[in-house]
């Protein structure tokens, strides 16, 4: 109270109190910060301040000087420290929706409101009668037989009328900015010639159209706006692929799901691409061949459903890493539906009835050969750091295969026993227990029906171990694989 | 035929449809672009009119009038009138753009003063008859306050009033499906407008909602729950086109209800809105349908159409 006299102190008691009471930082960046000269310019003028007479010079030296007077420091308690974060401040909920509140008012405030007020009754008969003077409407020009504006339009544009697409104009978007949520697309027309192709045709879709009705919307504003060539009347016969900013369509993603909302999608630069049709596959999205895999599957796009499945299989295999042209193991399709049966390569797709295939290790055991492909695990190569090579062995070689552990459905191992360099070698496998199984079946057929030297050189070396009785130890030497 | 370009005021033809999805929505006419939406908060839109300079669109919901500038891109309404408590469910301009008038589900007319905006009373220009729930058609004489009761159908409710620009016929028609028409006699200087009773048309099996007369008087449309809107010739008052959003498919329930209608310019066309989301261009001659406007996502139960005819 005693202090109320004291400019000072009441300057910065204000300072201080706007500082911590404002919710925008703003008066804490201006008030310390920016503040102070002009304070301490006011402090100086202000007669009869006893800080201002004896202490403006000290203080305004740098601000490091220690003051004389603390009443009258105008320095900034020691818990408020300009934090510069006031321009990205979180804004709370609260704040948004007062915001928003603001916004709406602010639109009232726009709108002039007229309330409905009777009539006063000072109004006489004769100036009712003024007001709402009879009129003659017998005698107003006739228009009959002229035309309007509409009637003439219509005569100009009448190819609207024809567009197959009328249905979709619902999802024109340009009509309904700033009221619903809308999206801005470039779409390129892989279907047109020359320069139209090289400029994408901008398209306002509502938010909440789904691919399939922007197709729509697409076809329905390229035949509107006059486009050729003629595109075919049916939606189902086109895709939309995400595109490069120059044009170019990316095959690598299969095209956007028809039944997925627009909105889902972050791509501003689309192509819309023609499906090749085929009265079989009318329902598939486009030509991409689903071809699974032991790890996974890979989508590849064909040109038309004329090309042979060795062609398929040819790419599928480029797709995958770790298959050699050449050399290394074979592979073959087999039909999802159909397993074991394999397909026809030199068939076309359209013959197939599907598009999806699994692909199939060729020869994985043969008559001639067994094939060892190591699968890349990610973990077991990030601890070991081991390059795992395929290996063939020639069944000539192959001495044994047993079953040496199953310890439930899900994990089994098996030994194969190979020669290699005039010593024996032991690979073990390991894999579910049906696969396990069915592999050492498989391979002791083979084994059984070649009758190979060095089998029986193997069992006849076990047959002297075993009478030497010594014990029976191995090393593990895991591989993975199946 | 640019979209963006200009306002919905500046063009020549204006259509717009509002209806139960709280939008008021305009069109190019000639091609079905939809070219603005503007929200209509709180309430469904009962009627639609444009002022006669072309500036306002006037929509009628729930206790408010609310105008839209049509010479820019605002999304919210200019002015709003207040202080009415009931729904709103018709609006309409004097030619000379100083008055407005209202009915509504109070029972009342109003006349609303848009230059001063100060507000006269209850009581209606002649011209346009006043309608309530027991089938009674007022007629104001706005000098005097007198007014005159017809009673075409007793008990049932009266939906539309129309008077042609000619001002030879007034039409009205009911919850009945009936359509009755008067012939207009007199009513210059000091004479009293005669309204003598011309035909009773059973225009529709259903409700009927909404009758309007052509621009070149020649035509009456009424719109009808049945989910028609039939065209009569007034010259003899026989049917001439009818215009049906009906499937062809016997399975399928009603596409809903015609509810509103207006002719082109020069009375060739006319543009019906319907439950089915749709508002449609017909050719009047031949029952054709020209044109779709889709967008909407609820019934369009009202349009304002607004041709310019060329001289």
């Amino acid at each position: 109270m005693a202090f109320l006299d004291n400019p000072a102190i009441i300057l910065a008691h204000i300072r201080q109190s706007h500082v911590t009471s404002d919710d925008t930082g703003m008066c804490e960046m201006v008030l310390i910060d920016q503040d102070v000269d002009l304070e301490k310019c006011q402090l100086a003028l202000v007669p009869g301040s006893s800080c201002g007479s004896t202490g403006s010079g000290s203080f305004n030296e740098a601000g490091s000087n220690v003051t004389d007077n603390h009443t009258c420091d105008l320095s900034q308690s020691m818990d408020i420290t300009s934090s510069w974060d006031f321009g990205i401040r979180r804004r709370s909920n609260t704040a948004q929706r007062l915001e928003r509140l603001r916004k709406e008012r602010q639109n009232q405030i726009k709108c002039k409101n007229v309330q409905w007020k009777e009539r006063t009754s000072s109004q006489s008969v004769e100036d009712l009668g003024s007001l709402f003077e009879k009129r003659d409407f017998k005698d107003r020009p006739r228009t009959t037989g002229t035309k309007s504006t509409l009637s003439l339009r219509l005569e100009q544009c009448p190819q609207q009328l024809n567009n197959p697409f009328n249905e979709y104009s619902k999802f024109d978007g340009k009509g309904h900015i700033g009221t619903t949520a809308t999206k801005k697309i470039d779409v390129y027309l892989s279907m047109q010639m020359g320069q139209d192709k090289v400029h994408p045709m901008t398209v306002v879709t509502i938010a909440n159209a789904r691919v399939h009705d922007l197709i729509g919307l697409i076809c329905w504003q390229y035949t509107s706006e006059g486009r050729e060539p003629k595109l075919n009347e049916n939606v189902n016969a086109y895709c939309l692929h995400i595109a490069e900013d120059d044009g170019e369509v990316d095959t690598d993603f299969p095209p956007l799901d028809s039944n997925e909302p627009i909105h889902k999608f972050g791509f501003s630069t689309l192509a819309l691409v023609e499906k090749y049709s085929s009265p079989g596959l009318a329902s598939r999205q486009s030509l991409f061949v689903r071809i699974n895999a032991a790890h996974g599957f890979s989508l590849i796009p064909v040109d038309s459903l004329k090309v042979t499945m060795n062609d398929i299989l040819q790419k599928a295999l480029k797709k995958r890493k770790g298959s050699q042209k050449g050399s290394g193991p074979m592979y073959r399709l087999e039909k999802q539906t159909e397993p074991n049966v394999a397909v026809d390569l030199d068939s076309t797709l359209e013959s197939q009835g599907t598009l999806e295939f699994c692909l199939v290790r060729e020869n994985s055991i043969s008559g001639e050969k067994v094939e060892i492909d190591p699968v890349t695990n990610q973990k077991a190569s990030t601890k070991f750091w081991i390059r795992q090579k395929p290996i063939s062995i020639d069944s000539d070689h192959l001495c044994a295969c047993d079953l040496v552990e199953e310890r439930s459905p899900s994990h089994a191992i098996f030994k194969l026993t190979y020669l290699s360099n005039h010593d024996y070698k032991p690979l073990y496998f390991e894999s579910d227990a049906a696969t396990v199984n069915e592999i050492v079946l498989k391979v002791n057929y083979i084994l059984e029906s070649r009758a190979s030297s060095s089998r029986a050189d193997y069992f006849a070396q076990k047959q002297r171990k075993l009478s030497r009785r010594t014990s029976f130890s191995f090393q593990k030497d895991k591989k993975t694989g199946q | 035929m640019n979209v963006n370009q200009g306002t919905v005021g500046s063009d020549p033809v204006i259509l717009a449809t509002a209806g139960y999805d709280h939008t008021v929505r305009f069109w190019q006419a000639h091609s079905g672009i939809c070219t603005r939406t503007v929200q209509h908060q709180d309430s469904q839109v009962n009627s639609l009119e444009v002022t006669p300079d072309r500036s306002m669109i006037a929509a009628a919901g729930y206790q408010h009038i609310r105008m839209y500038d049509l010479n820019s891109n605002n999304p919210n309404p200019v002015i709003n009138y207040d202080g009415v408590s009931k729904n709103i469910t018709s609006v309409g301009f004097h030619e000379d753009g100083r008055w407005m008038y209202t009915g509504g589900e109070d029972c009342m007319a109003r006349i609303w003063d848009l230059r001063c905006h100060n507000i006269s009373s209850h009581f209606h220009y002649m011209h346009f008859p006043n309608l309530d729930q027991s089938g009674v058609i007022h007629i104001w004489d706005l000098k005097t306050d007198h007014n005159e009761q017809l009673i075409p159908e007793p008990e049932v409710s009266i939906n539309s009033v129309h008077i042609d620009p000619d001002a030879s016929y007034m039409a009205a028609v009911n919850s009945s499906g009936n359509c009755f028409v008067w012939n207009l006699a007199g009513g210059m200087g000091d004479e009293v407008t005669q309204l003598i009773p011309k035909t009773k048309i059973p225009a529709h099996k259903r409700y009927s909602l909404r009758c309007k007369f052509s621009p070149d008087s020649t035509l009456l449309a009424t719109c009808s729950a049945d989910q028609t809107c039939k065209i009569w010739r007034t010259s003899n008052f026989s049917l001439m086109t009818e215009l049906s959003i009906k499937s062809n498919n016997p399975g399928e329930t009603s596409r809903g209800w015609m509810w509103d209608c207006a002719f082109s310019g020069d009375s060739q066309y006319i543009v019906t809105a319907s439950s089915d989301n749709l508002a449609r261009l017909w050719c009047v001659e031949t029952g054709e349908i020209k044109r779709e406007y889709s967008g909407h996502q609820k019934a369009v139960v009202c349009l304002a159409f607004n041709d310019s005819v060329l001289g």
